[in-house]
């Protein structure tokens, strides 16, 4: 069937620049449902801004280049309705929302993207039966409901709460910027063990990393190297344990040779 | 209105108001202070941000003839005010107080005439030489409450005191409320501010409270005029040793409205924790000044004042902290977080020290911004419209204020002023 062919996400030569600096530079990637893609590189390669950039945050330049998920041309999209359409985006730095607590947000956030699919919104009992089960999975303490969206959190709460809110929205496609930073032994495995519940043939993910720790616990069924604002490298995950035994340099030094 | 019109007023009147010749003489005083300056000017440093031209060109009936209240008017201002139990309740409409239960659960309530006739005038206008309205209030004064809460009380409920105004007139209503916090006592009083849609009347309301040793008061004020009522006030309060005040005060209705807080912290080891919220739009003005005056060692006081201003809104904020010879362990905190909505709103806002002592703590902190670009991108990414994500962000921004306020209806009151947008059942 035509549908069973379309891929998950299709990157084309995208061009993104912020001010004067030109960041991603003719980027190609291609993620079929159920695939997991990591993506790493050094710091200031663009796997952040490519995140970003995908979720619909403001202030880049689109310069060239298309991005399509399930078939639709998403750049033109608002962030809200990318979120609605199934993408989302667990910050490396989640924002702190002061007034706002976490049921409030989550609610709110589920049932504008039920609204959107067409499904009924749910009440708070079916709400808090819905989320009950992802609290407990992630480990995350009842009094959390109440308090404001990420206020005070420590680093490894706020992670926490990043994977609980994608347990509760169901996303197709999940793009993690660096959840593994600043997570302690302990918490990266509950992380890791989120992430890999929601694993299945009709999900795709995208693990933006730095270290290769986290992949060890959720494996990646292809590894990319950013550099320079393009892939400059794809293998399996092997090509991970490579990159963290010798770093970057390497890489670089077999593209420019080419 | 000139001072000459407001003095044959005051000859006109004087002899309807209550009071022996002990309390005319006061207010004869009281009025002559008022004479004195005249109505405040711009040109004056505590009035530079806010004009009271409203007020002098209102051409307000003064004193309008003692009307009863009836129950079903009580009842309709309890209902507008939110409050559906039978509880102690002081209603007062267009100056007059309505019937009611005197003494419940702790607090033991006077009307002002009553208090008048057995203890005479208990404000005095020597005690605020710059504040010409609350000299006005002494001078005019006839009707409000004198609240008592009694030797070691702790009333379970709060007593709910509501001044409304009805559409009928447009006067100029001088209310006063005394509150006494014995030794040992702990209460909370919540003042209802409220006027029909059309209301222009000007209410010029005198709070004065005294906490005794170790006593406790938390007051909450919740101001819903409709747009053109014309608001001043001055809270008074005098704080004894281990005596907290807490108070929070939210003003969403009026077209103009200046608050002012002289707060004393009298005794060793008093506090006060001060909190407002203003939402001034559509050419609204509304000022808060505090004057905050430690006066004995180890006071603490605390600001937070708030503002979110919409088109044509103004809000003025300034926190005056005077810390005085011979005192040490002063702390004194302020912040003032202004959230502009639209362009075309103002906001001034200063914090102001006068320390004249070494061991002294005190910090101050001004924010002016609009809604975070940051934030609103982290709702939107969960998929909710943007829209809806800066009216959940601009009701975040009150939180910190309305959650020291009962529940009655102001987050509603907010969204609907500002037109926000909120998810469908959290509306």
């Amino acid at each position: 069937m035509e549908t069973d062919r379309t891929p998950m996400l299709e990157i084309v030569d995208l061009h993104v620049r912020a001010g004067d600096r030109e960041i991603l530079n003719g980027l190609n990637l291609t993620i079929g449902a159920g695939e997991v893609h990591a993506i790493m590189g050094p710091n200031g390669s663009g796997k952040s801004t490519l995140a970003q950039v995908l979720a619909g945050r403001d202030g880049y330049d689109i310069t060239r280049g298309q991005v399509t998920f399930l078939g639709q041309d998403i750049l033109d999209l608002a962030p809200e309705e990318r979120a609605q359409a199934g993408i989302f985006l667990a910050f490396q730095y989640p924002i702190e929302i002061p007034g706002v607590n976490n049921a409030y947000l989550l609610k709110a956030a589920l049932n504008a993207q039920r609204k959107a699919r067409g499904e009924p919104e749910l009440d708070a009992f079916e709400f808090m039966r819905l989320i009950k089960d992802n609290m407990a999975q992630m480990q995350i303490h009842k009094d959390f409901l109440s308090r404001s969206v990420n206020t005070g959190f420590s680093g490894g709460e706020k992670k926490r709460n990043e994977i609980l809110q994608m347990l509760t929205l169901q996303p197709r496609l999940a793009l993690l910027d660096e959840t593994d930073s600043g997570l302690d032994v302990d918490a990266l495995k509950i992380v890791a063990n989120g992430i890999n519940s929601l694993r299945n043939p009709e999900r795709s993910m995208i693990l933006v990393t730095h270290y290769e720790r986290l992949l060890e616990l959720v494996e990646p069924d292809f590894v990319h190297v950013l550099a320079g604002g393009r892939i400059v490298k794809s293998g399996d995950r092997t090509l991970a344990r490579e990159l963290d035994e010798r770093g970057y340099d390497w890489v670089q030094q077999e593209v420019q040779s080419a | 209105m000139t001072p000459a019109d407001l003095n044959a007023r005051f000859d006109e009147h004087i002899a309807r108001l209550p009071g022996s010749t002990t309390v005319r003489a006061a207010r004869e005083s009281a009025f002559a202070q008022f004479i004195e300056h005249g109505f405040p000017s711009r040109k004056t440093e505590l009035w530079r941000y806010t004009n009271i031209a409203p007020i002098v060109d209102g051409g307000f009936e003064f004193l309008p003839q003692n009307h009863a209240v009836d129950a079903d008017a009580r009842q309709h201002w309890l209902g507008e005010a939110g409050i559906d139990d039978e509880g102690l309740a002081v209603v007062i409409v267009d100056g007059t107080v309505a019937d009611m239960e005197r003494a419940d659960a702790g607090f033991d309530v006077l009307t002002l005439s009553e208090s008048i006739d057995r203890y005479g005038m208990q404000t005095s206008a020597a005690e605020f030489p710059s504040q010409p309205f609350a000299a006005l209030n002494v001078a005019f004064a006839r009707d409000g409450a004198h609240i008592r809460i009694g030797y070691g009380a702790a009333p379970g409920t709060p007593l709910h005191v509501i001044l409304a105004n009805s559409a009928a007139l447009r006067c100029a209503v001088q209310p006063q409320l005394i509150v006494d916090v014995a030794q040992g006592a702990s209460a909370k009083i919540v003042i209802h501010l409220l006027s029909d849609s059309t209301n222009a009347s000007w209410v010029n309301l005198l709070t004065r409270v005294t906490l005794a040793r170790d006593s406790s008061l938390e007051l909450c004020r919740l101001q819903r005029y409709g747009s053109a009522t014309l608001h001043t006030e001055l809270l008074t309060a005098v704080i004894g040793k281990d005596a907290t005040l807490k108070s929070t005060s939210l003003d969403i209705g009026g077209q103009l409205v200046r608050n002012d807080l002289q707060i004393r912290m009298q005794e060793p080891d008093s506090s006060c924790d001060l909190a407002g919220l203003v939402t001034p739009a559509i050419g609204q003005h509304i000022d808060n000044h505090v004057t905050i005056d430690h006066c004995a060692s180890h006071s603490a006081s605390a600001q937070h004042y708030r503002a979110i201003v919409g088109d044509r809104g103004r809000a003025v904020f300034n926190g005056k902290v005077v810390v005085h010879k011979n005192t040490v362990g002063i702390e004194a905190m302020q912040s003032s977080d202004n959230l502009l909505l639209a362009e075309s709103g103002e906001i001034d806002t200063k914090p102001e020290l006068e320390i004249y002592a070494d061991d002294v703590k005190c910090s101050h902190g001004a924010t002016i911004g609009e809604i975070d670009e940051a934030e609103l991108f982290y709702l939107r990414a969960r998929g909710i419209d943007e829209a809806t994500a800066r009216g959940l962000l601009t009701l975040g921004f009150a939180e910190k204020i309305l959650e020291r306020l009962p529940a009655t209806g102001a987050r509603s009151a907010i969204a609907a002023k500002f037109g926000l947008a909120l998810p469908s059942d959290q509306a």
